[in-house]
This record gives structure tokens, C-alpha cells and sequence, in this order.
């Protein structure tokens, strides 16, 4: 069995307002292991965007203990974190959220130059990864000239191109026509499998049924884990194949 | 008044209707407008400051005016007009052509008044007080409270003076420190005599009356028993007196029916009816009255149009904050905004909801920006004033705070209207969003040009080439700036407007019009040479920025292009990052370096004049001074104080001057004027003459001055003078010009040839001729009353010039050293440059303003984007450093335009013109230069570091979840 990832234990965020007090994290425990695909689904409100944001130290928690390969990401100072984050995880927004000043190619290699990767290696590692993703004749264009499912296909080769050990996507398909979210799905599984852990966040039960656990959450609340991951084709997990040919 | 009432109304008129009867209007722009209460703020002090400028100039007018108008007051009365005679013979016909002009109803009083410059003391001798610079008056008191039929605009009361009894003004009074039966000596021609005080009387009207029209804040009387003056002058000089001998004046003052100032209106009519009676060969009418409203008018006039356009960079600047400010509105609503058109809104109810809310801000800022100029315009005058006391009371003018409540409402009318202006045109630009684009928050296609751009912009090629031929041709100023301009402009519009795009047309139509801009301004600098007017400077200034910018903005990706090649690398992510931003929007950067350029060239301009002015002053002493160390004046009475100086330790010379006042006749509409002539000798030129700026077709300056004393028809003039008293033509007077000349108490002619200019007159000569020439046109040699002193090796000229003073006192000589002149004049000239600067520098507050404000809207723009680089791995301190850079890059940018085009500017104007009358050697003063570009970049970064900060503290989740 592989090792532990992130491992998440008592873990309570509360959304405070001058009038009242929301709790959106209620004591999760949870668990990601290494080359896992997890699938956390349930309704708009139920706390899923708030998980991933605390789990991956975007977000501060108000209880409970977040490890990553062991070292506690909650307890970091904000430069560590940030270093921890660059180095080791990814980041797929519904919005895609490019940097709008950024062609294609320097959003991709911003990860890279971030971690420390010299200009020349992060140009031409941005490059492959653009290219893997069927983008290589679009790399200089800007996002506002670029379609909605090219903008996340640009957001998945920044979120991987650094090889980081996890993956974060926060409703990725959100923003996309149905062929399209299909595509970003395959991508998102062809990626699993070639051994990239994934925490994909979202509302959809077809596109959830891609990952090998899914975690149902309401109210704040893990309310299912379906545990032991279930390795699906993308077709038959999308329901475009039912198995019977 | 009533056009800034009305054009306050058609501002204000039409959104109360729309607000009135829109209420979606009315609730959208309201809550718009207090959505974000703190950036309201700052958008309503970025908008006030066009109202402050435009007010504040318009009061420092209103001061000036009324400060000056004061002295027909408070000098005047009811004096409209005087004739003035030193022929005691020619007295009584005077006296009775003013009495025909009563009797027929033209005049409403006539007033006989004697008058001689006298030194006044007081004290015991151990503790003296001494006044200099005083006058002697005789006059029937009485008669002098009814003139005019206005007592209290006459400032007399009670009986004339007896034998040995003095009626003081209050200037005296509180400068001997005497009271009614204290005692005081007058001293003149050689005598002393003791009266006693028999009352004190307010300086003003005929009280307070000096024979000239300057604008100084004393006059000092004591009015003596009749016959007082002669007789001390006889017992001197016996009854002919010597050669030398300026006698009394004797002065009839004539009062216009009507008030103190309504009166003047009648000075024409009064003037010609008692010019008439005179005859041709008289002293001539000297209109005192309407010369000092007239200066009143014209001062006031100049230095608010001077402060206006001054303020009208800063003014642009607020105009174009104003255009950023609501550009960057537009596009954090744009889908509100594209939500609206979709819902069904009209593209005009949209224009008149972003305008409604630009003119709430207007609105306020305009009505706050009003009260502002008040504060401002007070600052400035007690600035002024502070300057002018340096003058001395006797040259200075007491600055009366005072606001016209016309100032006011034009100020606010013209400020509303410009900011109302600008908002509705934003918003005009605004409103016409694609609605589907606007809802996705996708960006705009570059616009289609109309189809009929094209040949618009070619008529507009052949229009500006013949405004500019006609203009060229014309020696029009502004057509030979703007025309050539307005060609290029058409011609590239035609370009880019055209079949043929492309790329060079504008980057060569913006070198093109820089080129032109600065060549431009050289000739019209020489088409204005007799009246340069501020506001094309102001002009020229625009065009120049707006071309520059315009090539900036064009070449900016290749700048940023280039800067990020050199950042590579990690650590300048953040920078290459900074960079970015300004490439990609475009009209936002441009809009905020122009803002910046445009200030920093006005104040870079200033600072490199001042430089060049200190400069030349700093070389002044030796030019002013010649063979000379101490500049000694004294009354013409004070017979004696010549040999006085001349004896005294540690004088090893003296040349004297004879200064009397002189009328120059106006020329066309412009009023005759009063100023000095002097009268010099041989020993002026044997010891050391004044250096000349231009000496014509003389080998050395000593030439010059020879050629003058041989020549009774040459005169020695400074710049101001050739350039206030033109020639014959209506041009400045050039070597070679003639000028006519009259000895306002003989109404003898003379006309002068210009043989020479000097180089300065800061010794106050006036124009400098022969002493044989002055005796000729005055039909006796005057008295000297002024001499150069030149001192003995090892001495301090300040030092011989208090002796001087302190041992004469009772002489009434007033001494001071070159030195001392060149070091106060250059701490006025200083004073004003720092004025301007200062003035100038409430465009750099609206720069920095500005910036802040923009880059507070560009973390709020940004949230998402600072959230996603956060969870990339950007540390916080780094996206607080790309807000720096991108603020860096604005500043950098705008100062270096502004620096360099101001710097061009100042060069065409110190080498293309006579600014001091004469050529100047350009210089720049680099270390002020680059310190006033590192102080705007400092400052602006400083400004940038609060929203820098709050950029750093936006924490990634939050950022990445807001939309609003």
C-alpha cells in the first residue's frame, strides 16, 4: 500500500461575520495517498473549495492538524508555506485564473521560475507541457485570446509542469461545455496515471466517478468515503463506455 | 459673473432633471457612489484640485487688485489728476487753470499742495530717531478736508499748521514714535528747524498723498505752516540758490465729480479740458488716479493669468486622474454594466448613470475645491507678501487678503464644468460595450475605424496646412505651433485610418510633432518678443508630453521587452511580473506617465530657470558694481550729503547721479507711465562704469558710456525698461530705438536714442543720461541725489555703507552695498521660483495622488490574480513588489519624459529669446534636476507602498473566492 501523503485530522475552519458565525469545516479527518485520485463531491455549500483550500494551506484553520509528507503545512510561516506550496503542489482553478498580463508559455513556466528552474529549462519544460496538452501553437497567444478550454488545458500545464507531488483542482470543468469538461477530465486521469497524486473538487457526480475515491461531503461534514480507490477507464467512468463491447 | 452663473447652471441643470426623473438613475449612481466610501474620497480630492487652482488663482487677482486699488485710497483720495511745477512763477497759472476747470463744473475740486523731500528726527541726540524718504507738504488744511466733497476720503481735519507747529501722518507718528506735543526736526536744504506735533492724522487720501503712482505701502507727510519749505531752502541757497538745486514742487491736485475710484472715470474728459487750458507748452496732466487703478487692473490681471497658467498643468493633470480614475470603474463594472444593457437598459440611460455619478463626485469636489483655491490663494499671498517685505516699505506693497465671490463661483463653475466634461465623455466611451463581451468579461476587439475617418483626416491635412502657411506668414504664434502639428496629426490619423496600416505612423508623427514643438516654440518666442504669453508655454508643454507619451506608448512593448531581458531569473519574477502590467494596459499607463510627465516638466522647467538665473545673478555683483562697492541715496534737498560721503573713512571715491522723474507718454492704448532719469559724469566712467549686455556698434562698454556724454540725445537703458516703454512702433526699444521723454513739472520734451543696454537696474537709475543732457532738458543742472561710492582697498562695503548711514542720518542718506542688492534681489527671485515650485507642486501632490489611488484599484482589480500567485508559490513581499515596480515604471518613465522635455524647453527659451533682455548662457543645474526626479519617484513609491502592503496581506484563498 502506498504511503500517506497528506494525512488531516480534526480539522475546523469557521467563517466568522459581524453577525454570525459559519461552520464550514466541522473535524475532517482525511487522508490522500501517494498516486491517489480523489474525487471530493457534494452540493454548492457543503465545504468541498474550503477542504481544498485548507488542506493545501491556501487557507489558515482554526483546529486540527494538516501534514504533508509528515510536516505539518499549518504550523509553517507564510514564506514556508508558500515555498512548500511551489515546490510540491499544483493548482487547477474553476476559473482557470491565468495571469492576464502572461502569454500562454510564461504562465505555464511561472511555477518553474518560481521553484528556482533557470529561465532556459522552464521555457522549454513549459513548452513540453503546453504541447502534451495540444496547445503548442497557441503558447504565445494571452488567455483573453485564448477559448475556455484552452485556458484550463494552459492552467493544467501550470498546475503539473513542475512534477509536483499533488494536484489540486477546484472544479475544474466548472467554466466548460460538456466536450470539452470531458477532455480536461481524460487529461486530468492520463495525468493520474502516469503517477500524479489528484484532489479534484467538485459538484459533479460524472465527473467525480473519473477518480478512484470519491469523498462526499455536506454541511461541513465527510459524510461518505468510498475508500479503496476503483480504477475506472475515463470512458467507462464518463459513461461513454459501458464495458460491454 | 453672469457667465459663470450660467454656465454653472447648464452643468448642474440637466443631471438634477435626469436624477429628478430617473429614479434607477438616481439609486445607481447614489449607492455607486458610497459602494466604496474611502476611494470616493480619494476620487473627490483628485477631482478638487482643477476648482482649487482655477479659485486660487482668481483670488490672488482679487488680493493684488484690491491691495492696489487701496493705494488710490490710501495715497490718493480724492486726487484724480496732478500738474507739477518747480517754477514758483508758473505756480499761479496752474492753480487757476485747475480753479476754471471748478468753476465751469468740469472738476469738482482743485487743491494747491508745495512739496519737498525732507529727512524728519526726533529724540534726544543720544537716542535720535531719524526718517528718511520723508515729505514736506504745505497746504491750507482746511480747504484740503473739503476737497473733493469727502472728508473722509481726504484723511484731513482741523487747521492748517502754524509757525513752528507740524501735523504728522500716521506713518511718521509711528516711525519717530511722536505723539500731538512731542517735537520733532525737519531737515532740508542744509537747515534743521523744531516743530512741534499739533496733531496726528491718519495716512490717507490727500493725508497720505505721494506724487507717484507706486504701489508703496508708506508716505510719510508733515505738513508744515505755508511758506516753511522756501524758507529753509533761502536761507541755504539764497534766493536764486546754485546750479545744482532741485526746488520744491508745486503740485495742483484736481478731484473728478464722483467717488474715490468712479471718479477716474472722468479723468480723460478732466485731463483734455485742463490740458487745454494749459496750453501746449505746459507740465503735463499726470492722470495718477487712473495710472494706479489701471496698474491695479493690469497687475492683477497678469499674476492671476500667470498663476492660472501655472495651474493649468496641474489642472490637466487632475483632468486626466479624472479620466483614469473612472476608465478603471468601467472596467471593474463592466459586466454590472453589460448586465444592465442586457437587462434592457439604453446605452444613453447608461452614459447618464456613469455620468451621474461622476457629477455627485464633481459636484462635491468642485464646491470643495472652491473653498480650497480660498486656502490656497491665501497661502500664496502671505508667500508674496513675506517676498515683498524684503523690498522695503518704500518699494513694497501691503498685500490686503480679499476675495471676490465672483472668484468663487468661477472658480466652481469652471472646475465643475471640467470635470463634468471629462466624466461625460468617460463615460460616452464607456457605454459603448459589446454586452455579451462585457458580461464574460471578455476584452474588446480594437474598434473599426468609420469609413469616412479617412478623408475626414485628409481635409483636415489640407485645413491645417493653410492655417499654418497663413499662420507662418502672419507671424500668428499659435498657428505656427499648433498648425504644422495639427498636418502630422491628420496625416497619421489618415495612415492609420487608411487601407495601408501601419505600425510607423505614429511613432514618426510623435518624433515628427516633438521636433516641431520645440523648434516652434523658438519662433513663436520671437513672434511674441513684445508680449509673451504664458499660455502658450502652457500649450507647447501639452503638445510636447502628449507627443512623447504617445511614442512611449506605442514602443512600450519593446522598453518592456527590453527591461525584461535583463530581468531574468527567480528573483525578478516579481519585476518581469511589474513590468507586465503597464504593457498590457495600455490607455491606463499612458493616462497616468502623462500625468506624471506633465508635472514634472513644469516643475524641471522652473528649477532650470531658476538655475539659470542664479547663475546669472551671481555674476551680477561685478557687473552692477564696475569700479564700485556701495549704491548711497539721499533726499535732493539735503544739500551737503555728497560732500558728506565723500569725506567719510573708507570712501576712496564717488561718482553722483542726478534721478529725477520723468513721464513717458503712452502709446496707443497704453496710459503714460512715470519712471526715473539719471544724469551722470566722467567720474562714473573713469572709475568703473555698470557692465552693458549690449553696447551696438561701440568697442568697449567705456566707449559707450563716452559716446553718451558727448551726446546729449543718447540714452542707457536696462531690459525693463526697453521692454515696458516701447518705441514709436509699439516694438521693444533695440539699440537705436528712439523714445520720447517729458519732465512731468516742466512739460520739457526730449527724445532719446538708444546707444546701449545694460545689463541690469538694480539700483533703481532708471535711464541713464549725461548730466549735461538732463540740465539741458530741465534748463538747470538738478541736484545729485544718488552716487556710485567706490571704497578703499580691505574694506567692507556693508560696513561703509551703515557708517554712512549712521553718521548721516540727519542728511536722510540711505547706503547699501552691491553685494547686498544682487544677494536680496536674488533672495526675491528665489522666494518667487519657489513659489512657482511650490505652486507647480500641487500637480506632483495630484500625480502622487493619482498613482496611489490607481494602484489602490489595482490590488482591488487584482485579488484574484495576487490569490493565484500566492498559491503558485509567490511570496507575499513579492506581489507587494510587483505593485512597487509597476508604480516605478510609471514614475521612472514619466519623470524621465518630463525631465528631458523640460530641459529641451528651458533650453529654447533661455537661447532662443532675450529673457533678461538680452542673451543669457544656458546651463543645468543637474544635481537639482536629478534630485527632483528622484524625489518624485520616492515620493510616488512612497504613496505606492500602502496599497503595496495591503497587496501582500491578501490572503490567497479569500482572493481566489472574491469577485467583488
Amino acid at each position: 500500500m502506498e504511503p500517506d501523503l497528506l494525512v488531516a485530522t480534526g480539522v475546523r475552519k469557521v467563517y466568522r461575520t459581524a453577525s454570525a458565525e459559519v461552520v464550514a469545516l466541522d473535524g475532517i479527518d482525511f487522508s490522500v495517498r501517494d498516486g491517489d485520485f480523489v474525487a471530493v463531491l457534494g452540493p454548492s455549500g457543503s465545504g468541498k473549495t474550503t477542504l481544498l483550500n485548507c488542506l493545501s494551506g491556501l487557507d489558515d484553520i482554526d483546529a486540527g492538524q494538516v501534514l504533508l509528507e509528515g510536516r505539518d503545512i499549518q504550523r509553517m510561516r507564510d514564506a514556508e508555506r508558500t515555498r512548500h506550496r511551489a515546490s510540491s503542489m499544483g493548482f487547477v482553478f474553476q476559473a482557470f485564473n491565468l495571469i492576464a498580463v502572461f502569454s500562454a508559455v510564461e504562465n505555464v513556466e511561472l511555477p518553474l521560475l518560481l521553484a528556482g528552474v533557470t529561465e532556459r529549462e522552464a521555457r522549454q519544460l513549459a513548452m513540453t507541457a503546453l504541447d502534451r496538452m495540444g496547445l503548442g501553437h497557441r503558447v504565445r497567444h494571452r488567455p483573453a485570446e485564448l477559448s475556455g478550454g484552452e485556458q484550463q488545458r494552459v492552467a493544467i500545464a501550470r498546475a503539473i509542469v513542475g512534477r509536483p507531488r499533488l494536484v489540486w483542482a477546484d472544479e475544474p470543468t466548472g467554466n466548460l461545455d460538456s466536450e470539452t469538461a470531458q477532455q480536461v477530465v481524460a487529461l486530468l486521469r492520463d495525468l493520474n496515471s502516469d503517477g500524479m497524486t489528484m484532489v479534484l473538487v467538485t459538484h459533479d457526480e460524472r465527473v467525480g466517478a473519473v477518480a478512484h475515491r470519491r469523498v462526499r461531503m455536506l454541511d461541513g461534514a465527510i459524510v461518505d468515503d468510498d475508500g479503496p480507490p476503483t480504477r475506472a477507464s475515463p470512458a467507462q467512468a464518463l459513461g461513454l463506455d459501458d464495458g460491454a463491447t | 459673473m453672469t457667465a459663470a452663473l450660467v454656465l454653472a447652471a447648464a452643468v448642474v441643470a440637466p443631471f438634477l432633471i435626469v436624477l429628478a426623473r430617473r429614479p434607477l438613475v438616481r439609486r445607481l449612481a447614489a449607492r455607486n457612489s458610497l459602494r466604496r466610501p474611502v476611494e470616493t474620497v480619494l476620487v473627490v480630492v483628485g477631482s478638487l484640485f482643477g476648482a482649487a487652482i482655477i479659485t486660487g488663482s482668481l483670488v490672488v487677482a482679487d488680493t493684488l487688485d484690491w491691495s492696489i486699488r487701496q493705494v488710490a485710497f490710501r495715497h490718493l483720495g480724492p486726487i484724480d489728476e496732478v500738474v507739477s511745477t518747480r517754477d514758483p512763477a508758473a505756480y499761479p497759472d496752474l492753480l487757476a487753470a485747475g480753479r476754471k476747470l471748478v468753476a465751469n463744473g468740469t472738476a469738482d475740486g482743485v487743491l494747491g499742495l508745495e512739496v519737498a523731500a525732507v529727512t524728519v528726527s526726533a529724540g534726544p541726540a543720544q537716542e535720535l530717531r531719524v526718517l528718511g524718504g520723508a515729505q514736506a507738504v504745505e497746504a491750507d488744511l482746511e480747504a484740503a478736508a473739503r476737497f473733493g466733497r469727502d472728508p473722509a476720503a481726504s484723511g484731513l481735519s482741523g487747521p492748517t499748521p502754524g509757525p513752528g507747529e507740524a501735523v504728522v501722518n500716521r506713518d511718521v507718528a509711528d516711525a519717530l514714535d511722536v505723539a500731538r506735543g512731542d517735537e520733532l526736526t525737519v531737515h532740508a536744504y542744509g537747515q534743521q528747524r523744531a516743530f512741534t506735533v499739533a496733531r496726528v492724522v491718519p495716512t490717507h487720501g490727500v493725508a497720505g498723498f505721494r506724487g507717484t503712482t507706486s504701489a508703496a505701502s508708506r508716505s510719510r507727510n508733515v505738513f508744515l505752516a505755508p511758506g516753511t519749505i522756501d524758507a529753509m531752502a533761502v536761507a541755504t541757497l539764497g534766493t536764486s540758490g546754485p546750479a545744482a538745486f532741485i526746488p520744491p514742487e508745486r503740485v495742483v491736485a484736481v478731484s473728478n465729480p464722483g467717488g474715490v475710484t468712479a471718479g477716474a472715470q472722468h479723468t480723460e474728459r478732466v485731463t483734455r479740458a485742463l490740458q487745454g487750458a494749459l496750453g501746449p507748452a505746459s507740465p503735463p496732466v499726470v492722470p495718477l488716479k487712473q495710472e494706479v487703478l489701471a496698474t491695479a487692473a493690469e497687475t492683477s490681471r497678469d499674476l492671476g493669468d500667470l498663476f492660472a497658467a501655472m495651474g493649468a498643468f496641474g489642472t490637466l493633470a487632475g483632468v486626466l486622474l479624472l479620466v483614469n480614475l473612472f476608465v478603471m470603474l468601467a472596467d471593474e463594472r463592466r459586466s454590472e454594466l453589460g448586465t444592465l444593457r442586457a437587462l434592457g437598459m439604453r446605452r444613453s440611460l447608461l452614459v447618464a448613470t456613469f455620468a451621474a455619478e461622476g457629477w455627485l463626485y464633481a459636484l462635491v469636489a468642485s464646491l470643495a475645491g472652491a473653498g480650497a483655491g480660498v486656502a490656497l490663494g491665501r497661502a500664496i499671498v502671505a508667500f508674496v507678501a513675506r517676498a515683498i517685505e524684503r523690498l522695503g516699505d518704500d518699494l513694497g506693497l501691503r498685500l490686503s487678503f480679499s476675495v471676490d465671490w465672483s472668484s468663487l463661483v468661477i472658480g466652481f463653475a469652471l472646475g465643475l464644468a471640467i470635470s463634468v466634461a471629462t466624466v461625460v465623455s468617460a463615460s460616452v466611451r464607456i457605454a459603448r460595450l459589446n454586452v455579451i463581451r462585457a458580461i464574460r468579461d471578455a476584452p474588446e476587439p480594437p474598434r473599426q475605424q468609420p469609413r469616412f475617418a479617412a478623408p475626414v483626416a485628409l481635409a483636415g491635412v489640407v485645413a491645417a496646412a493653410v492655417w499654418s502657411v497663413a499662420a507662418l506668414g502672419a507671424e500668428e504664434p499659435y498657428g505656427t505651433l499648433l498648425g504644422p502639428i495639427l498636418v502630422v496629426i491628420a496625416l497619421a490619423v489618415a495612415v492609420v485610418t487608411g487601407r495601408r496600416r501601419a505600425a510607423w505612423a505614429v511613432p514618426l508623427a510623435s518624433l515628427a510633432v516633438i521636433g516641431w514643438a520645440a523648434v516652434a516654440l523658438r519662433i513663436s518666442l520671437r513672434q511674441m518678443d513684445a508680449d509673451p504669453d504664458i499660455n502658450l508655454f502652457v500649450l507647447q508643454g501639452v503638445v510636447l508630453t502628449g507627443a512623447a507619451v504617445a511614442l512611449l506608448t506605442q514602443e512600450q512593448d519593446a522598453i518592456v521587452r527590453g527591461l525584461a531581458r535583463v530581468a531574468r531569473g527567480r528573483r525578478w519574477l516579481a519585476v518581469r511580473l511589474g513590468l507586465a502590467h503597464p504593457t498590457a494596459r495600455k490607455l491606463r499607463t499612458s493616462l497616468t506617465v502623462a500625468m506624471y510627465a506633465l508635472v514634472v516638466f513644469t516643475l524641471t522647467f522652473v528649477t532650470v530657470l531658476a538655475g539659470v538665473f542664479d547663475k546669472q545673478l551671481a555674476s551680477a555683483t561685478g557687473e552692477l558694481s564696475g569700479g564700485f562697492a556701495v549704491v548711497a541715496r539721499w533726499p535732493a534737498s539735503s544739500v551737503g550729503a555728497l560732500d558728506a560721503i565723500g569725506a567719510a573713512p573708507g570712501v576712496s571715491a564717488t561718482a553722483p547721479l542726478a534721478t529725477v522723474p520723468i513721464t513717458l507718454p503712452g502709446a496707443d492704448d497704453r496710459p503714460p507711465a512715470s519712471w526715473l532719469l539719471s544724469g551722470f559724469d566722467e567720474r562714473l566712467v573713469e572709475i568703473g562704469a555698470p557692465t552693458l549686455a549690449e553696447r551696438g556698434g561701440y568697442r568697449t562698454d567705456r566707449d559707450a558710456y563716452r559716446a553718451v556724454l558727448a551726446d546729449p540725445g543718447l540714452a542707457i537703458v536696462d531690459p525693463i525698461f526697453a521692454q515696458v516703454h516701447l518705441d514709436a512702433t509699439g516694438e521693444p526699444l533695440t539699440i537705436g530705438s528712439r523714445f520720447l521723454v517729458v519732465d512731468p513739472f516742466s512739460g520739457a520734451r526730449r527724445m532719446l536714442r538708444v546707444a546701449a543696454l545694460a545689463r541690469t537696474d538694480l539700483a533703481l537709475n532708471g535711464a541713464l543720461v549725461s548730466g549735461d543732457a538732463l540740465a539741458g532738458m530741465l534748463g538747470t543742472a538738478p541736484a545729485p541725489s544718488r552716487a556710485y561710492v567706490a571704497v578703499t582697498p580691505d574694506t567692507d562695503p556693508g560696513t561703509i555703507a551703515r557708517r554712512l548711514m549712521a553718521d548721516n542720518a540727519t542728511l536722510g542718506i540711505e547706503a547699501e552695498a552691491i553685494a547686498d542688492i544682487v544677494a536680496d534681489t536674488a533672495a526675491i527671485e528665489d522666494q518667487f521660483f519657489q513659489l512657482a515650485r511650490g505652486y507647480l507642486g500641487l500637480g506632483l501632490v495630484v500625480g502622487i495622488a493619482g498613482l496611489g489611488v490607481v494602484m489602490v484599484r489595482a490590488v482591488r482589480d487584482r485579488r484574484r490574480e495576487i490569490g493565484v500567485l500566492r498559491s503558485l508559490g509567490f511570496q507575499a513581499g513579492e506581489v507587494g513588489l510587483t505593485l512597487l515596480v509597476e508604480a516605478a515604471y510609471v514614475s521612472v518613465v514619466g519623470a524621465l519624459v518630463g525631465s528631458t522635455l523640460a530641459v529641451l524647453t528651458a533650453y529654447n527659451v533661455v537661447t532662443g529669446t532675450d529673457l533678461l533682455g538680452y542673451t543669457i548662457p544656458f546651463s543645468i543645474p543637474i544635481a537639482e534636476v536629478v534630485m527632483l526626479a528622484a524625489l518624485t519617484i520616492g515620493v510616488s513609491l512612497a504613496a505606492t507602498l500602502l496599497p503595496a502592503r495591503a497587496a501582500t496581506h491578501v490572503r490567497p484563498a479569500v482572493a481566489l473566492r472574491m469577485t467583488d
